[in-house]
């Protein structure tokens, strides 16, 4: 990970007006999940994901998260983000948005465990799923707390062309 | 231990490791053998003069460490058969094969010049499992299948991630032993044969110790500790690290040496030259003045930079210690610059280092934290556990923020970083 990408990250979060929040477990679900969907957007931040009890996490993401978050406010000159990037940072604040339109009870670590973690099963998890169906099928055998809701989330995925 | 053990090789820390035929097939590749020339310790030799042992031996090390894990997951019942022994076992042995020439060092500079940022050394190993002469060597086992479990990509059972990455993982256990043995540094002894007859996975999934196993645990995560501190860490290694990975990057910018995309399309044979010898040719063929020769000429005859003023020390939450936090903005775009300005020191002889904080436990929910289970079968991170001493630096980390330089710098330099900073 470059010191350049890591503020890319940054340039992307506060082109949304989002800060990095890693002050408690729920807030570093948080982060983690939307830095993943933010580089499956087409960010291309160089992080590798792997799978754990709450879906997609990188340690090496948790590591620039951690060095930036005491200094975000400080830093003025971050890198231009290219239209293309600026519209991936928009498409998640789209999603972040729309999936709390659709789970108006649930918080955002719910909302990002679920739209992380199904994106994850369906494009990167092993065994590969041979369709949607058995994509959607196997996560919700794998996390039954989200029952129907992955399903309307798939469709959040699909929408934002992230399946 | 492997019901169909063809060979044992004698190590050093382990004792006699039993290797499989299948092993042995997957050993004696080019792109296996390519690891005995890749130091596991990078410039570490540089400090401790015996830290000169391999990725080779670290691989079959940590395979042996998987076997006694996967022999232990295996009574719990958590891996079924020999098959699912066998598969974690060839993981283990692969998992660092696509190690870059002198291990992290040279990884930070090639992702860095990557425009997609990628670069890790799993993803290429797992690259290789895909596209090397490794993908024939694998019998009945699929590329994806021993690919998947090395970059974390198994969905299910998160043990397969745990295992791999963790705060007690088998590749983990492996180099902390191995690097105390070869440095001579004594923190490294770890109780191996109890940490692995009490590890288990409690009911939601977290990789823990049983209660009888709480201090081989707890000497585990401080042995971590100070291998970082004194050997990991240690501030010639870092300014060693920090030439090469100067000289490198500038050579990759020069198209005198592999950058990522090249890597990836090497022929086995073209990769099995991509080692330690070849960063040492590249250094001895390329000593152009005035920057790169100098950098080259420091490296090869062991001159070290100055550390010229370094923020360590230990802190609660120390993210939000006040120093650590001010010199770190020496990272921010144009800050490099704005110091050269200001001390009149060209900007390619300031070099800095920000590892992350090094804690000496995970946060207590993370998803990598290790728990412990008592007597009565109740699951608790470590860090949260009364019967833990090792719970009372929850919360702690060591910092370690350094700025060196060449000798006849330091003082315009001390004087930028006080004008800029503000710290003394």
């Amino acid at each position: 990970m470059s010191v350049d990408s890591k503020f890319k990250l940054l340039a992307a979060f506060k082109h949304i007006g989002k800060k990095i929040d890693l002050s408690n477990f729920d807030a570093r679900l948080v982060f983690q999940k939307q830095v993943y969907l933010l580089q499956e957007l087409g960010l291309k931040l160089g992080y590798s994901y792997g799978w754990y009890r709450r879906g997609p996490y990188s340690s090496g993401a948790a590591s620039d998260g951690f060095q930036l978050e005491p200094i975000q406010d400080d830093i003025k000159n971050l890198p231009e983000l290219t239209q293309d990037e600026l519209e991936a940072a928009e498409t998640l604040q789209e999603l972040i948005l729309e999936s709390g339109e659709n789970f108006p009870d649930k918080d955002e670590a719910y909302c990002m465990e679920l739209l992380g973690s199904l994106h994850f099963v369906l494009k990167h998890g092993y065994p590969r799923p041979a369709s949607k169906e058995e994509a959607l099928r196997r996560f919700q055998e794998l996390k039954p707390k989200f029952g129907e809701d992955a399903e309307i989330a798939l469709e959040l995925l699909d929408q934002k062309n992230l399946i | 231990m492997p019901s169909n053990t063809a060979k044992m090789v004698y190590d050093c820390v382990h004792g006699y490791i039993e290797l499989t035929a299948q092993e042995l097939k997957i050993i004696d590749t080019v792109v296996f053998q390519r690891l005995h020339n890749i130091r596991q310790l990078g410039t570490g030799f540089l400090v401790y003069p015996g830290a000169t042992h391999t990725r080779f031996a670290h691989s079959l090390g940590t395979l042996h460490v998987m076997g006694k894990l996967a022999q232990r997951l295996n009574e719990l019942g958590i891996i079924e058969d020999d098959e699912g022994i066998a598969k974690l076992r060839l993981a283990a042995l692969l998992h660092d094969v696509g190690h870059y020439p002198f291990s992290h060092v040279l990884e930070i500079p090639t992702k860095k010049l990557n425009p997609n940022g990628e670069g890790d050394h799993e993803n290429l190993s797992a690259h290789l499992i895909h596209n090397s002469c490794l993908k024939d060597s694998l019998d009945t086992f699929t590329p994806d299948d021993i690919s998947s479990i090395i970059t974390k990509k198994v969905v299910g059972n998160p043990f397969y991630s745990l295992i791999i990455s963790s705060d007690l993982d088998v590749d983990r256990i492996d180099y902390l032993m191995r690097d105390a043995h070869a440095t001579g540094v004594s923190y490294g002894l770890i109780d191996l044969q109890r940490l692995m007859r009490t590890i288990t996975f409690d009911d939601d999934g977290h990789l823990a110790v049983e209660a009888k196993g709480r201090q081989a645990l707890e000497h585990f995560l401080m042995a971590r500790y100070h291998m970082y501190q004194t050997v990991y860490y240690h501030k010639t290694v870092v300014g060693f690290d920090l030439i090469l990975q100067r000289i490198y990057e500038e050579l990759i910018r020069r198209g005198k040496a592999y950058s990522y995309e090249e890597i990836c399309k090497l022929s086995d044979e073209e990769f099995f030259n991509f080692n330690d010898s070849y960063v040492w040719n590249l250094l001895q063929e390329n000593q152009e003045p005035p920057l790169l020769g100098e950098l080259i000429s420091r490296f090869r005859k062991r001159q070290r930079l100055k550390m010229i003023k370094e923020i360590h020390g230990i802190a609660i939450s120390g993210r939000q210690e006040p120093n650590y936090s001010t010199l770190s903005l020496i990272q921010k775009p144009n800050n490099l610059e704005w110091l050269s300005e200001q001390s009149s020191v060209p900007k390619e002889w300031i070099f800095y280092s920000l590892p992350e904080p090094l804690e000496i436990l995970s946060n207590a929910y993370e998803e990598r934290a290790v728990h412990v289970l008592d007597e009565n079968g109740t699951s608790i991170p470590i860090a949260k556990d009364p019967h833990s001493v090792v719970s009372m630096l929850y919360n702690s980390c060591s910092l370690s923020a350094r700025v060196y330089t060449k000798d006849e710098y330091e003082a315009p330099l001390l004087k930028g970083i006080q004008e800029c900073f503000n710290l003394d």
